[in-house]
């Protein structure tokens, strides 16, 4: 039995118009990975930024006296730091990932 | 805040239950009294309570209040007591008109509202604790 | 990352809010039960689920007394609902807890 040669396959031999726009996409993210990382933890900082601000209001309308549910202000108080919390815990992970590439001999 | 408002709603129970139990221990303890000090009888009294809206509560609710107190106007009761020194030509003692088992009665049942006022006093108190210990580990 | 529970606790904490308003009315129906004429507010049953975006509306006026000892039963067996509610939230809060910190304690 005869066996088909396998023909190489390289970037060159595919022409640009082949690829659909969303393989060129998924190329260009590929290529930005980190950045990405380090964006989407921006944007969980934000989120927490937002709960605390949010849990801050809770708390000084507690002090004056105008709020209603003592609950919902023990509840938020802990939310807000188990998200903190968790934020904080990424960020270390991602600069200890991140130290460690640097780490590595080239 | 409205475990705290809860504080206040007891809290007004209770005084009024405590002005009742005044006025019902006053009266029992002068049932038998024929003149005070300045000659006239003791009138017996009774409390009157009323219920006051809770500021910035849920609309309906409302705490119980001491609007006044005032005699009854109950009529004098007529005791046969011959030897009595303020007895009528009859015999007769005008003692005030205190119906002592029906003040009684009342006692009961002020007592209980009492308790149950400081029961729910306890419990709120007990459940503001424990909201604020949300989020303290050991 | 908002919260990791807070499907969950946006369940307790809306549970917590009917509890505390059920017990200011069960409150309020034994301090007025001496009051001539009083007749007891509950809360009402459609509370449960509802958004309690108008507190005041799910207030309702019955036309019956206060009996002493049913409302002191109501008030009670709400009271240990709330408090199971708490301990809820604090196991949940708990293990995510102790998610974030890896085991390693507070």
């Amino acid at each position: 039995m005869t066996v088909t040669s396998i023909v190489p396959v390289s970037v060159a031999n595919i022409s640009a118009s082949q690829m659909s726009s969303n393989e060129i996409a998924s190329t260009q993210i590929a290529g930005a990975a980190p950045n990405a990382i380090f964006d989407t933890l921006l944007d969980h900082l934000q989120n927490v930024n937002t709960q605390l601000v949010n849990t801050d209001k809770a708390v000084q309308q507690l002090a004056s006296g105008e709020t209603d549910n003592l609950h919902q202000v023990m509840i938020s108080m802990e939310q807000t730091r188990l998200a903190f919390d968790l934020v904080l815990q990424v960020r270390n992970k991602v600069m200890d990932a991140y130290q460690e590439i640097m780490r590595m001999q080239v | 805040m409205s475990m705290f408002r809860v504080l206040d709603i007891s809290s007004a129970g209770l005084s009024v239950e405590q002005a009742r139990l005044e006025a019902a221990s006053s009266n029992l303890a002068n049932a038998n009294t024929t003149r005070s000090a300045s000659g006239a009888m003791y009138q017996p009294v009774t409390v009157v309570v009323g219920s006051q809206v809770v500021e910035r509560a849920l609309g309906m609710i409302q705490k119980p209040v001491v609007v006044d107190v005032v005699p009854t106007n109950a009529e004098p009761r007529m005791v046969y007591e011959p030897g009595h020194p303020d007895a009528n030509e009859k015999g007769f003692v005008t003692k005030p008109g205190v119906d002592t088992l029906s003040t009684m009665m009342d006692l009961m049942s002020i007592s209980r509202s009492y308790e149950a006022n400081l029961r729910v006093f306890d419990i709120t108190r007990t459940l503001l604790q424990k909201t604020l210990e949300v989020g303290s580990r050991s | 990352m908002g919260s990791l529970n807070a499907s969950v606790v946006e369940s307790i904490s809306r549970e917590l809010d009917v509890c505390a308003m059920k017990h200011e009315a069960y409150s309020a129906n034994i301090a007025n039960a001496n009051v001539a004429g009083y007749e007891r507010v509950e809360v009402s049953s459609s509370a449960n689920t509802a958004q309690l975006s108008a507190p005041a509306a799910q207030l309702l006026h019955t036309h019956d007394a206060v009996k002493l000892d049913q409302e002191m039963a109501k008030l009670s067996s709400n009271a240990v609902r709330y408090e199971m509610l708490l301990t809820a939230y604090q196991q949940t809060a708990g293990i995510l807890n102790l998610a974030i910190k890896e085991g390693r304690g507070a």
